[in-house]
């Protein structure tokens, strides 16, 4: 029954049962004797009792169509599994941040444990359950089981992330196991806040949705970033957007915190669906942790608080070996977060990340970033043979990060070494069979190899080459360039290098919990950063720690997006609690009841007494 | 004597007049004032034996069959006496009913037989009874208990319950004169009938029944929901009428009228039921013609 208060209307009875009584008043009679009259009702009461129920039926029907159309109005339903179990079930657990929604007194991911619990539970013996937890990225929790008491306690372990998710992929991954042979269903547990159910058109992919959401209030932080000046580089300013995702005025009291000082405070009016952007200078330590926290209650608290790393003081640091390149040096130094060293000598080279030799001789490489110019280093799989006047470049590998974003088309180089034992694939750009540059990658070592003096080609002149310096610098140091601050998104991959040798580091999560990562990738790819806060990198890593936040307005944005249909929908929308049930609304039956009573009553009414 | 010529005016008197004549030719050739009745009295007609006790006349002992038989007996004579009439009148207000009123039908009807009886010479009395006996003019012969008689009935004014049995009792119990008995009722008592007229009939009265009831008695028309009063007693009952219910109770009335025709056969009452629409002079030529009583 979903609008108990057209229950009200039953008052209308007492109403009817009053007219009725106006009507039915009885005449008075006078007769001689009732003697005949009392024989009568011996030899024939149950007859005539009969006969004056059948008078008070037409009071009876009234009442009856007052409480069908009564009922009608109030919607009631029926639950029903409107066809049998299919022999497997693809149940999907969207744990994105939003399922961390208060609900009553938990939240709606324990909602939704809850309601897909007593669906497993609910299934016959022979059903097989696939689970999916759908977080920013889909994972298999359970394959092909039959096992419910198993499935239950998978779906019990499971733990709404911080992270903003996609459910698409997760069906497309559910779907991806559906037997073709066999009946499937995909049962979604989610709020709804997300497009995806609303994209997959649940009716037409066979995707029921188990709805565990409601309207909530949120503000949250969409924004948090810490960042150079634009006008005065070497000056930092820290940037918040709030967003508000419900219908009311908000007052939001903001506190921004650097290394657990207090170093801003307002108070911050939404409109409602407003978004408002803070900019702070400012000029302190760059080496802190910098807080940002709304000192305020909502239904979802993952995006009330911001974290950043402060890392302006990480700059690269590059040596540049040679007679003197003005070119070279002049876009070198247009780096901001660059640090160049011109020597002509190379005596050592352990505190650069990158070594450049500009025609000079190179030491052997063993460890580290390189770039060769006009020059081979004696421990390269690569020998001189000579050199190549006037070549012209013939193709070059325009996907290669390196090559990325520019041209070499009509290159003028005056000549260029020729060097063999270059392997296909090492090769970047040709002039006909010779290299022009190539790149050589080892476990340690990285080697960007160009085979031209850059003072004896247009090449400096050219906009492709602060691009390609760029480009090197990028691909040599991966990260380095693009910001100051060391920050993802929960959910994504950060990646960061570590120094040479080190065989085990750890990372520390918000929780304290610790990943021990043995005998690292340089650089490593660390993806278990589905809970907002700061981690620490410990065992002597380049990078000691970073920043993981939601920032993600779609997943701030908590309201359920998609309504099942209302009714008729022969039984693809969900309620809580009703799994594996639809609601056969009884309204139509009623309605047709009451049609039914009304000409009987009439009939009974107008009839001749 | 004066008596109320509203009811019995100048027509109703003529007519009354007519019936005697027509009375006196459907029974010409029989004897004034002879109705034999079967008491035992001093006539010539024998009427029975009985044994002889000591005290009994020798005038009347058997001597043929004392020779026969050496046993006394007496013979008995049958009592020659003039017939005696009592009308009893039913003044319920159940009889303050109809249109018109059976009341007033009773009156008239009670008017004529009794006009009949004194021009035939017998004695006519007329007594009225509702829950209790309450008039009551004693049988008298001549010209002046006519008068007696008009002025009785028109007396009469309905009021009480009806009770037979006990009015109708009282009746026999206080009457001497034994003769013919004519109840002029609705007959519609809760107690019944039968315990009244087995009283009369104890006392060898010959008992005349004659029940008036009126059309609404017979065909009621009310349909719908009614509360229906009894008019004597106040007493209610609440029906759902309609056609059928009507069909019933007109099934109930005959077999009411059933019971009534079958208690009178058994007991020798003769029996006349009558509708207050029927012009009273036809009801007295259609009583004569039936060979009912009076002569």
């Amino acid at each position: 029954m979903e609008k108990p208060l057209f229950l009200l209307l039953l008052l209308l009875i007492p109403l009817l049962v009053w007219l009725h009584s106006l009507r039915g008043r009885r005449r008075e009679v006078a007769v001689p004797s009732l003697v005949i009259w009392r024989r009568l009702l011996r030899n024939s009461g149950r007859s005539l009792r009969f006969r004056r129920f059948l008078r008070n039926l037409a009071l009876l029907l009234q009442i009856l169509v007052v409480v069908a159309l009564t009922l009608a109005l109030t919607d009631p339903f029926l639950l029903k599994r409107s066809a049998p179990y299919p022999p497997h079930i693809i149940l999907i657990m969207d744990t994105t941040a939003s399922m961390k929604t208060k609900l009553g007194s938990g939240s709606r991911f324990e909602e939704a444990k809850r309601m897909a619990v007593r669906a497993v539970n609910e299934l016959p013996e022979a059903t097989r359950v696939t689970v999916i937890s759908a977080g920013s990225k889909p994972a298999l929790v359970a394959p092909y089981s039959d096992d419910k008491n198993r499935v239950g306690g998978l779906i019990q372990q499971l733990e709404a992330t911080d992270a903003a998710g996609y459910l698409r992929e997760a069906v497309f991954l559910g779907l991806s196991f559906a037997n073709r042979e066999e009946t499937t269903e995909i049962w979604l547990f989610s709020d709804g806040a997300d497009d995806s159910p609303k994209d997959l058109e649940l009716n037409e992919t066979g995707v029921r949705l188990f709805q565990a959401g409601r309207q909530a209030r949120n503000t949250g932080i969409t924004k948090f970033q810490f960042r150079r000046r634009l006008d005065r580089p070497e000056l930092y300013e820290i940037l918040v957007q709030l967003t508000s995702y419900h219908a009311v005025v908000d007052e939001v009291p903001l506190e921004l915190l650097v290394g657990g000082r207090s170093i801003y405070r307002e108070t911050i009016y939404l409109e409602p669906f407003d978004e408002r952007i803070l900019i702070v200078p400012y000029e302190g330590l760059r080496a802190d942790r910098a807080v940002v926290e709304l000192k305020k209650t909502d239904d979802f608290s993952v995006d009330d608080r911001g974290y950043v790393v402060l890392t302006g003081s990480r700059e690269i640091q590059v040596l540049l070996v040679g007679p003197g390149n003005y070119f070279l040096e002049s876009v070198l130094s247009a780096f901001p977060n660059l640090h160049l060293t011109v020597k002509e000598h190379y005596t050592s080279g352990a505190e650069y990340d990158i070594i450049v030799f500009d025609r000079v001789s190179s030491p052997p490489l063993d460890f580290g970033n390189f770039i060769l110019i006009d020059t081979l280093a004696p421990n390269l799989p690569w020998e001189i043979g000579g050199y190549l006047d006037n070549p012209v470049v013939s193709s070059w590998q325009k996907s290669h990060p390196v090559l990325r974003h520019l041209t070499l088309d009509d290159l003028a180089i005056r000549r260029i070494k020729r060097i063999t034992g270059v392997k296909e694939n090492q090769i970047l750009c040709r002039a006909g069979n010779h290299p022009v540059m190539a790149v050589y990658e080892q476990q340690n070592i990285r080697v960007l190899y160009l085979g031209f003096n850059l003072l004896e080609s247009d090449f400096p002149l050219r906009v492709s080459f602060p691009i390609l310096i760029g480009n090197v610098l990028a691909w040599l140091s991966p990260g380095a360039l693009a910001s100051p601050t060391n920050q993802i998104r929960a959910g994504e991959t950060f990646s960061f290098p570590i120094r040479e040798g080190i065989r085990q580091i750890s990372v520390v999560k918000p929780n304290g919990d610790v990943d021990q990562i043995e005998a690292p990738e340089n650089p490593i790819h660390y993806s278990n950063t589905s809970t907002v806060g700061f981690y620490s990198v410990l065992g002597a890593a380049a990078l000691d720690q970073f920043a993981v936040n939601l920032l993600s307005k779609s997943e701030s944005d908590i309201q359920p997006r998609y309504q099942p249909p209302a009714r008729g929908d022969g039984g693809r929308s969900e309620e809580p609690g009703f799994a594996g049930r639809t609601k056969n609304y009884l309204w139509p039956v009623l309605v047709v009841v009451a049609l039914l009573l009304v000409p009987a009553e009439w009939f009974l009414w107008m009839r001749k007494w | 004597m004066a008596f109320d010529r509203t009811l019995f005016d100048t027509e109703f008197l003529q007519k009354l007049g007519y019936l005697s004549l027509v009375s006196k030719r459907l029974h010409r050739g029989r004897a004034r004032g002879e109705h034999l009745t079967y008491r035992k009295g001093s006539s010539l007609e024998f009427f029975d034996y009985r044994s002889y006790e000591p005290g009994d006349d020798f005038r009347y002992i058997d001597w043929s069959i004392f020779n026969r038989l050496d046993r006394l007996v007496v013979k008995l004579f049958a009592a020659e006496e003039d017939l005696s009439i009592h009308l009893l009148v039913d003044t319920s207000l159940s009889m303050d009913f109809g249109e018109p009123k059976k009341i007033d039908y009773a009156r008239k009807v009670a008017a004529a037989l009794g006009y009949i009886g004194i021009t035939s010479l017998d004695r006519v009395g007329v007594s009225v009874f509702s829950s209790e006996l309450n008039e009551f003019l004693p049988p008298h012969r001549g010209r002046n208990q006519l008068f007696s008689l008009f002025d009785a009935l028109s007396k009469i004014r309905p009021g009480g319950r009806t009770s037979l049995s006990r009015s109708l009792g009282k009746y026999s119990l206080q009457s001497r004169q034994s003769g013919l008995v004519i109840v002029i009722s609705d007959l519609f008592d809760p107690e019944g009938y039968e315990s009244a007229i087995q009283a009369l009939l104890h006392k060898r009265y010959d008992v005349v029944l004659l029940q008036i009831l009126n059309e609404q008695e017979l065909s009621p028309t009310e349909k719908g929901e009614l509360k229906l009063v009894d008019a004597e007693t106040g007493e209610s009952e609440r029906f759902s009428v309609d056609s059928e219910c009507l069909l019933r109770y007109q099934e109930t009335l005959m077999s009411f009228f059933k019971e009534i025709e079958q208690f009178c056969l058994k007991r020798g009452v003769e029996y006349l039921r009558i509708i207050t629409s029927t012009p009273f002079e036809d009801l007295i030529l259609k009583y004569l013609r039936q060979g009912m009583h009076l002569h």
